[in-house]
């Protein structure tokens, strides 16, 4: 038995009580402040409280700004993660015709691609022709919950599919409770009225131009091997807990094969590549080559219901693309991508598509 | 559903606790909402499997009612046995199928036959080896005699699925719940709900803000056994050995807090483990509830220490490749049961013929065979367990360039020895209802609170 745990006086029973009460008043009290200070500076953007500007930087809230300041009609929307940001709107431009904005961000899942879609053939009336979409296997990652910077974005934020708009919100509320937020906000609050420099910066068509590693990369100081070899560690987590296909995600990107179907536009799709060392690494310590074919087979099948082109760039090798041509395991160059658009949109036979 | 969650710890338990402490609820309901709220807390981690439950516990309510009725020894016997085959059944399709399948073909290939297709790996349903024993204790404590059984299902299906001590213990026998279980109604009193939620609380904090901790430091150590030298070999294994004592201990107090919150007093599962003088009072200290139930139903059932000194040595050898065993469904936690199996052994000797040794001595022993049995318990395979013990051993180096890098981890490992080592444990603490010490108290909860959003399960969950 606990000790103090002895039959008591009524006197030792009015004292347990306080102590109770003092337990869950200072404990509810304390959790209301952190709560409340996260709520009103907000450094994640997930609330629009709108105190201080957000000290994450979101490509979501970029790409959003640029495509409604767009001032021409896009035709062509590439979509896709930050393994996508290097697609060159205008080699799309060149290989179709269409004017064409890349509309990727970081960490996207097939709920962003749904949302960024929706958002623009509903609230932007984008008249799209074609739609680009750099897929990536963790796309359908059954234990990552929804990128929370989406809620950063409201006009992004309301085109999510009903469950994951729940479940982001509810997550952003147990964020708003949690100390890597605190922290956040403790550092918010130092910087305020600091203007900060991004790594990295986005043209009027959406393409990223990386500050650091374009300009290593003009310099010939890019060390290619050190950021692979950085980008292990990182793959190595993602893949970890990916242990199958999430049934929403797939349903998801049903979703937008539907609605590609229903606005008549033409969907080309690409399994993104990871370097082939990275990819060597996930082979041993993942599921990952299960998960690429899991995600090809899918792609398969779906593709009978709703046709779509298809290239498998998983080992970009096998492609003939060049390992050389990444900045680090998971971010292809201009030069690789460029290939995967020529197999993917130039010669539209089928032998040019897996 | 994990007790370290939000929607544990701002959703299910205040929900919970809401109806518990509603004062004019009868037995039945009190029974059906427990029964209930466990049954929830198990489906929130994988619904499918809350069949299992449902099958272990109908058959052992069937059993224990037959046993008790049965006319002669053999129905008794017969009984008993389907209550056991069910259990142990269920117990080794989940739990070994697929590790006796891969280990018969390895077999049948060193006699250069060709091996054959493996039964695959099966998700091993969480709590399964603690609800399996919990229920088939019942089951043998009726057909000794030491129980009666009940005829109350809804009893006995609270009694099984309770979930505070569902999924990782302590075990806990029918007798020793079955007083309790009339005494629900009305709700416990203020000072069990303080002396529960500060239990609890406690607890939280072992997990979070110890075990976890140290956890940080050492699992990337132990992932790339390969690089570990003489000072990284001894860092990682003593952080495992106070990551795995505070993790389990912690949710052990949260799981006899949440008992007392709701009115049970369960039995004790830690005792200060590292401070035993020998290894059989190590097990005594360690998973007592487990311990005592491999003595009680098998060391015992083999004849205990009453058949001569042979026979004795071989019933504790036996016992604890059985402990192994239940730890998990590979070699290395077999090897493990059979080390601890052997330092009782000669335990066992030098008792008879040595003198005690010193205090401080035998504590040191005793807990330095510890440390190095957790090798065999951490190390997923042979190979890094060998790794680990040469690194340990001095073979790799002595690494000794590593200690600034290694200075944060040092101070947060050896400061985590010293608590288990020196400070009281949370059983001794006397609680004292100071509103100084509650509002403490309730800091270190929002402490844990803050530390809730990186998910991490506890060790003890999947065995």
């Amino acid at each position: 038995m606990p000790r103090g745990l002895e039959p008591g006086s009524d006197r030792a029973l009015a004292e347990a009580r306080t102590y109770l009460v003092t337990l869950l008043l200072v404990a509810t009290l304390l959790c209301a402040a952190v709560f409340a200070l996260n709520l009103a500076i907000n450094p994640s953007g997930m609330f629009s409280t709108g105190l201080l500007e957000p000290i994450v930087w979101i490509a979501r809230t970029d790409k959003v700004r640029l495509l409604e300041n767009h001032g021409q009609p896009v035709e062509a929307l590439v979509l896709g993660s930050s393994r996508a940001m290097k697609v060159e709107p205008a080699e799309v431009e060149r290989l179709t015709g269409l004017r064409t904005f890349n509309a990727a961000v970081n960490s996207a899942r097939s709920e962003d691609y749904l949302a960024i879609l929706r958002w623009s053939l509903d609230d932007l009336g984008a008249r799209l022709q074609r739609v680009v979409l750099g897929l990536d296997v963790e796309a359908f990652h059954n234990a990552v919950p929804v990128d929370l910077r989406i809620l950063a974005v409201p006009q992004l934020a309301t085109k999510l599919p009903a469950r994951s708009r729940f479940q982001a919100r509810l997550a952003s509320l147990q964020r708003a409770l949690g100390l890597p937020e605190l922290k956040l906000s403790i550092h918010s609050i130092r910087q305020a009225g600091i203007v900060r420099e991004q790594d990295a910066e986005f043209d009027k068509a959406g393409l990223l131009t990386y500050r650091r590693w374009d300009s290593q990369l003009a310099e010939g100081t890019l060390d290619l091997y050190r950021n692979v070899s950085r980008s292990k560690a990182d793959y190595n987590r993602r893949f970890a807990g990916f242990t199958a296909l999430d049934d929403d995600r797939v349903r998801h990107f049903e979703d937008l094969l539907e609605l590609c179907a229903e606005r008549d536009i033409a969907l080309s799709v690409y399994i993104t590549p990871v370097h082939p060392e990275v990819a060597a690494e996930l082979s041993q310590r993942s599921g990952y080559d299960r998960r690429v074919a899991e995600v090809r087979d899918l792609l398969h099948r779906l593709r009978r219901q709703h046709p779509f082109d298809l290239l498998d760039a998983s080992d970009i090798e096998a492609i003939g693309g060049d390992r050389e041509l990444f900045y680090d395991g998971g971010h292809p160059r201009v030069e690789n991508n460029r290939l995967i658009l020529a197999q993917l949109l130039g010669n539209r036979g089928d032998d040019a598509v897996q | 559903m994990l007790f370290n969650s939000y929607v544990f710890l701002f959703v299910f338990l205040p929900g919970i606790l809401l109806l518990w402490y509603r004062r004019k609820t009868p037995l039945h309901w009190r029974l059906a909402t427990l029964t209930l709220a466990s049954y929830l807390f198990y489906a929130w981690w994988d619904w499918r499997f809350v069949s299992l439950m449902l099958v272990s516990t109908l058959v052992d309510f069937l059993a224990g009612q037959r046993i008790h009725a049965a006319a002669n020894l053999r129905a008794r016997r017969g009984w008993l046995v389907l209550s056991l085959a069910a259990n142990l059944g269920l117990l080794a399709f989940f739990k070994y199928a697929g590790f006796f399948s891969h280990s018969l073909s390895e077999v049948v290939q060193l006699f250069g036959a060709p091996g054959f297709q493996h039964i695959p790996d099966i998700i091993l349903p969480v709590g399964i080896s603690f609800y399996t024993f919990q229920s088939m204790s019942y089951s043998i404590d009726i057909y000794r005699g030491d129980a009666k059984p009940t005829r109350d299902f809804l009893r006995f299906a609270a009694y099984v699925s309770m979930f505070p001590q569902l999924v990782a213990g302590p075990i806990v026998r029918y007798a020793e719940i079955e007083k309790q279980l009339d005494r629900i109604e009305p709700p416990p009193s203020a000072l069990q709900a303080a002396v529960g939620l500060r239990l609890f609380v406690l607890g939280l904090a072992k997990k979070l803000l110890i075990a976890d901790v140290v956890a940080r430091r050492v699992d990337p150590l132990l992932a790339d056994s390969g690089s570990l030298d003489l000072l990284t070999g001894w860092l990682a294994m003593l952080g495992y050995t106070v990551q795995i004592y505070f993790d389990f201990s912690g949710y052990s107090d949260m799981a006899v807090g949440l008992g007392l919150l709701l009115g049970f007093r369960f039995p004790q599962n830690f005792n200060s483990p590292y401070k035993s003088t020998d290894i059989s009072q190590f097990w005594r200290r360690w998973h007592m509830s487990l311990s005592f139930w491999l003595r009680d139903y098998l060391y015992i059932t083999m004849g205990g220490g009453r058949r001569g000194r042979s026979r004795t040595l071989r019933n504790l050898v036996i016992t604890m490749f059985l402990g192994g065993l239940w730890h998990g469904a590979a070699w290395t936690f077999v090897v493990w049961g059979l080390y601890h199996g052997l330092l009782l052994v000669v335990h066992n000797l030098w008792r008879q013929r040595a003198t005690p040794l010193p205090r401080p001595v035998a504590i040191a022993i005793t807990f330095l065979a510890v440390v190095l049995g957790w090798v065999f318990f951490r190390a997923p395979t042979f190979g890094d367990v060998g790794a680990i013990l040469a690194a340990m051993g001095g073979a790799a180096g002595l690494g000794l360039s590593g200690l600034a890098e290694h200075a944060v981890a040092m101070v947060v490992v050896f400061g985590a020895v010293g608590i288990s080592l020196l400070a009281p444990n949370t059983w001794e603490i006397r609680w004292r209802p100071r509103r100084f010490e509650a509002a403490l108290l309730g800091m270190l909860l929002v402490v844990c609170i803050l530390r809730l959003s990186s998910p991490s399960p506890f060790l003890y969950f999947q065995f």
